[in-house]
C-alpha cells in the first residue's frame, strides 16, 4: 500500500472506530439509566417486611370487649387466622406452626414449591416468631425482580 | 518538509482531532438530553408512585384490627390514581398507559376505591377500607371479627316506656319468628348507647355489629358484658344460650335511629 492509501485507510479506521464508539455510547446512555432506575423500583424487602408484620398482627388475638392484644397464635387454625387475599401478586407465603402448614398465595403450595425449587432469580426470606405458646415460621418467596418472574 | 508532507502532517492531527471533538459533542449532548429527560421520566415517576401507594395500603392491613386509621398521601402531584381491590394504577391522562402495583387485601374488610386525582387518603374504619379524598375519620367504628350473626326474626322485649322502640324493631324484621333475643331498655347515661351482651362469642359478634352500626350513624355506643347476678329483671331473664343482647337507649335517641341501625344489620345479613 502506498503512503496516500495508508492515510486514507487510517482515516477510514478512525471514522469507523469513533462512529461506532459514539453510536454505542449514545445507545448505552439512552437505555441503561432507565433500566438501572427501573431496577431500583424493586420494593421486595419492604413488601416482605409489611407482609411479615401482617402475619404477626393476624396471629395476635384481640379481645372483642377491650381490644386488649394477646400473643396467642395457637387459638384457631392458621387458615382462619390469615385471611390475606394475594390475587395476582408474584410471591408465595408459607406459615408453619408445629405440624400445621399454611400456604398463602394464588397458586398455594404448587407455586411455593415451584418458586422455591428455582435457585437463581428467587429470593427466599425466612423469619421465626417466638410466641409464649408456639413458634411460628414464616417463609416468603419472591422473584429477584417483579418484572422477570412468574 | 514539502507541501505534500505538510498536508499529511495536518491530516495526521486534524482528522482524529475533529472526529474526537465530534464524538465528544455528540456524547455530551446525549448525556445532557438524558439528564434533562430523567427529570421528567413520567414512566419512572408513575411506577414509583404506584409502588409507594400500594405498599402504603398494604401496610394499613398490618396494624392491629381494633385500630381505626387514616393515612394521607400527598407526595405526588399531577397524577391520577385508580384503586381497585389488590391493585393501584398511577397515570396521567390515559389509564392504560399508567403504571401499576399489586397489594394483598384481607377478606375481613370490604375495599372501595375508584378514581382520584392528586391527594388521597386511605381509611380503615371498622370492617371497611376505603380510598377517598381527605375527610375526618369516624373513630368510634369498631372492627368485628368472625362471621356475621343474623338478628332477623329475633324475639324483642322492651323495658318500661320502650313500646315504641319495640314496634320499630319489629318493623325492620325482628318479629320473634326466628332465633335470637333482643331487649330495649332505658338508660340514664347521657349520649351513650350501651349494648349489653352474653359472654358467648356469637352474642359478642352480634353486639359488635350493633355498636358498629350505631357508630356509622354517628351515635356513640359501647359493648358491655352482662352479669346476671347484678342485673335488673329484664336482663336476669336474658337467655344464656344463643344470640342475646340488650340495647340500653339514653334519652335523645329516637326510635328512627334504632330502626336505621337494626334495619342496616338486617340488610347486611340478607345481602
Amino acid at each position: 500500500m502506498n503512503r496516500r492509501g495508508a492515510w486514507q485507510g487510517a482515516d477510514m479506521l478512525y471514522f469507523m472506530v469513533y462512529i461506532m464508539v459514539t453510536f454505542v455510547a449514545v445507545v448505552v446512555l439512552y437505555l441503561f439509566p432507565a433500566k438501572i432506575l427501573a431496577a431500583q423500583v424493586q420494593p421486595i424487602d419492604v413488601d416482605a417486611y409489611v407482609l411479615d408484620a401482617r402475619v404477626t398482627s393476624l396471629l395476635t388475638h384481640v379481645d372483642p370487649f377491650v381490644g386488649y392484644r394477646e400473643f396467642e397464635p395457637s387459638r384457631g387454625a392458621l387458615k382462619d387466622r390469615l385471611p390475606i387475599v394475594f390475587s395476582q401478586k408474584k410471591m408465595a407465603l408459607r406459615v408453619q406452626r408445629g405440624e400445621e402448614e399454611y400456604f398463602g398465595s394464588r397458586e398455594q403450595k404448587g407455586f411455593f414449591d415451584a418458586a422455591s425449587a428455582v435457585q437463581s432469580g428467587v429470593r427466599r426470606i425466612e423469619t421465626v416468631k417466638h410466641f409464649p405458646d408456639a413458634e411460628v415460621w414464616v417463609t416468603q418467596v419472591y422473584p429477584e425482580s417483579y418484572d422477570t418472574f412468574g | 518538509m514539502n507541501a505534500r508532507g505538510g498536508t499529511d502532517s495536518w491530516g495526521l492531527v486534524l482528522t482524529p482531532a475533529m472526529v474526537s471533538v465530534l464524538v465528544l459533542v455528540v456524547v455530551t449532548l446525549g448525556i445532557l438530553m438524558k439528564i434533562r429527560g430523567l427529570g421528567a421520566d413520567t414512566a419512572f415517576e408513575l411506577k414509583t408512585a404506584a409502588v409507594d401507594g400500594a405498599l402504603l395500603i398494604d401496610s394499613l392491613y398490618a396494624l392491629p384490627a381494633d385500630m381505626n386509621v387514616r393515612l394521607d398521601y400527598a407526595q405526588v402531584r399531577g397524577v391520577e390514581w385508580e384503586f381497585s381491590p389488590n391493585k393501584v394504577v398511577a397515570f396521567t391522562g390515559n389509564p392504560n398507559a399508567g403504571q401499576s402495583f399489586l397489594f394483598a387485601t384481607d377478606s375481613r374488610y370490604s375495599f372501595s376505591g375508584g378514581r382520584i386525582r392528586d391527594v388521597w387518603a386511605v381509611y380503615r374504619e371498622g370492617n371497611e377500607v376505603r380510598v377517598e379524598g381527605l375527610r375526618p375519620v369516624k373513630w368510634g367504628v369498631p372492627f368485628c371479627g368472625g362471621e356475621r350473626v343474623s338478628l332477623t326474626g329475633a324475639r324483642v322485649l322492651g323495658g318500661e316506656g320502650m313500646a315504641v322502640f319495640v314496634q320499630t324493631l319489629e318493623g325492620v324484621g325482628l318479629s320473634g319468628s326466628g332465633s335470637g333475643w333482643v331487649a330495649v331498655l332505658p338508660s340514664d347515661v347521657a349520649g351513650l348507647v350501651r349494648v349489653r351482651v352474653n359472654l358467648d362469642e356469637a352474642s359478642a359478634r352480634a353486639g359488635c355489629r350493633v355498636v358498629q352500626a350505631f357508630a356509622k350513624v354517628n351515635q356513640r355506643a359501647v359493648m358491655v358484658p352482662v352479669d346476671p347476678f347484678f342485673e335488673g329483671n329484664v336482663l336476669k331473664s336474658m337467655p344464656t344460650t344463643g344470640v342475646a343482647l340488650a340495647v340500653e337507649v339514653p334519652p335523645g335517641v329516637s326510635p328512627r335511629v334504632l330502626g336505621e341501625v337494626f334495619g342496616a344489620l338486617a340488610e347486611g345479613v340478607s345481602a
